[in-house]
């Protein structure tokens, strides 16, 4: 049998979604948190490995990324065990290291929080 | 100035507008403007600011929100009666920051002069009822004009500025307030200023709502349940509700990283020992220099909204 390697799905925050992300919900203004977790949404049922690039925008706030990446755990579409083998968040600059950090605790908090 | 009708009432600010230096007066004048506009007849009123010898970036950008909220209620524009007779500085300061756009007034050229290399430039300001990312990219646009690369400060500054936007946009302004026909004009507006200092690399960025209050809004929030025991055990006012709001964020990691928001807009003070936010809402004042512990306040007279400086070095690139 052959294996292949699956070349994961890149996707530039900056370059495909906003380099201005906003706030957490759609109704209170362009590129939220909510809105990219409809885009983390549909490349996860398309590809199976997605990395997230989070380098090139102008920064994140915390709301943002929450509703994002804990909101995805919270939608309850893949188990997390799953999402931690297909999803992949990376910060290829220093300086973007401190939100890929964010991130794994936010879904961290968001699972355990949907676990307890 | 001209004659006015007797039925005019004349508000003041006082000589030295300054939330910082003045507060009591400054906030009593602001807050004569909100009672008039608020009145269902308003009377025919002046705000005249001959007698202004100082103005500071906060009073100036809670003075544009408060005739911002006129206009937008009554539709109609303000305009400047005796502009020749204002200080120099305090109208060079507000013709930078777009006071007069606002009004929809012609400076004539005459009338507009320039400050020397030690004065602060006061940027263009902000208002949307949205969270708008491209605003703080434009604001951080226009500081790098007059200072050069924020470096890593350029990422540090939007996340808490996009915490503070949407603090106001979605918790500031609860559905009861803005079930009038008058607050729906105005909306959950939020108002940004930036001030840049070229020849000591500091910036001043201000945001101010004029919401219901961080601690107005505490008690019908979902941090509500977690914090009430500490905010009364340490006396249920106002300066302990803010207090114990950014305290709580500082701590938490948890559901939904409630409560974050106001611990982020602190924490960008911390990356500097010059580096200062105060914030002030309703009867509070909230006050951070660098690492050192913080300092609250209790004020008399309210501030109707909420307002949120940093003051911070911009590190040489």
């Amino acid at each position: 049998m052959l294996e292949w390697d699956v070349a994961a799905e890149v996707y530039e925050i900056a370059r495909k979604f906003s380099d201005t992300p906003g706030g957490r919900y759609k109704r209170l203004g362009p590129y939220s948190g909510e809105e990219f977790r409809d885009v983390l949404v549909d490349l996860l049922s398309k590809n199976e490995e997605v990395e997230v690039v989070l380098d090139g925008t102008e920064g994140y706030g915390s709301s943002f990324l929450e509703e994002a990446f804990g909101g995805l755990v919270r939608l309850k579409r893949w188990p997390v065990e799953e999402l931690g083998k297909r999803l992949r968040v990376v910060a290829r600059n220093r300086s973007y290291a401190l939100y890929a950090d964010q991130v794994s605790k936010f879904i961290k908090d968001a699972a355990t929080h949907e676990s307890g | 100035m001209p004659a006015l009708r007797p039925d005019t009432l004349r508000i003041e600010p006082p000589e030295i507008f300054s939330l910082n230096r003045n507060y009591a007066d400054s906030v009593d004048f602001l807050n004569k403007i909100r009672e008039e506009t608020s009145k269902k007849q308003t009377r025919r009123f002046v705000v005249d600011l001959q007698t202004t010898k100082h103005i500071g970036p906060a009073a100036g950008l809670c003075l544009v929100a408060e005739l911002d909220r006129w206009q937008r209620i009554n539709k109609k524009k303000l305009s400047p009666l005796t502009l020749d007779k204002w200080d120099l500085n305090v109208r060079r300061y507000l013709f930078s920051m777009g006071f007069f756009q606002l009004l929809g007034t012609r400076v004539p050229v005459s009338l507009r002069t320039k400050g020397d290399a030690m004065s602060p430039i006061w940027l263009p300001y902000f208002s949307s009822t949205i969270i708008k990312g491209t605003l703080p990219k434009i604001l951080r646009h226009h500081i790098e004009r007059q200072l050069g690369s924020l470096g890593d400060l350029r990422q540090a500054l939007y996340g808490p500025l996009i915490e503070a936007i949407k603090n106001a946009v979605e918790h500031a302004y609860p559905d009861e307030l803005l079930q009038t026909p008058d607050s729906q004009r105005v909306g959950p507006r939020w108002w940004m200023l930036g001030v840049a200092q070229p020849l000591h690399r500091r910036i001043r960025v201000i945001i101010f709502d004029q919401g219901t209050t961080i601690p107005g809004s505490l008690p019908t929030s979902s941090l509500w349940e977690d914090i009430k025991h500490m905010v009364l055990s340490r006396g249920d006012t106002d300066r302990d509700r803010i207090a114990t709001a950014v305290q709580y964020g500082k701590t938490r990691t948890g559901l939904e990283g409630r409560g974050k928001g106001l611990a982020e807009m602190v924490g960008l003070a911390e990356r500097d020992p010059t580096n200062h936010i105060r914030i002030y809402s309703r009867s509070g004042f909230y006050h951070v220099v660098g690492n050192s512990p913080f300092v609250s306040e209790g004020r008399e007279v309210p501030l109707s909204g909420t307002l949120i400086q940093w003051d911070l070095q911009v590190p040489e690139t």
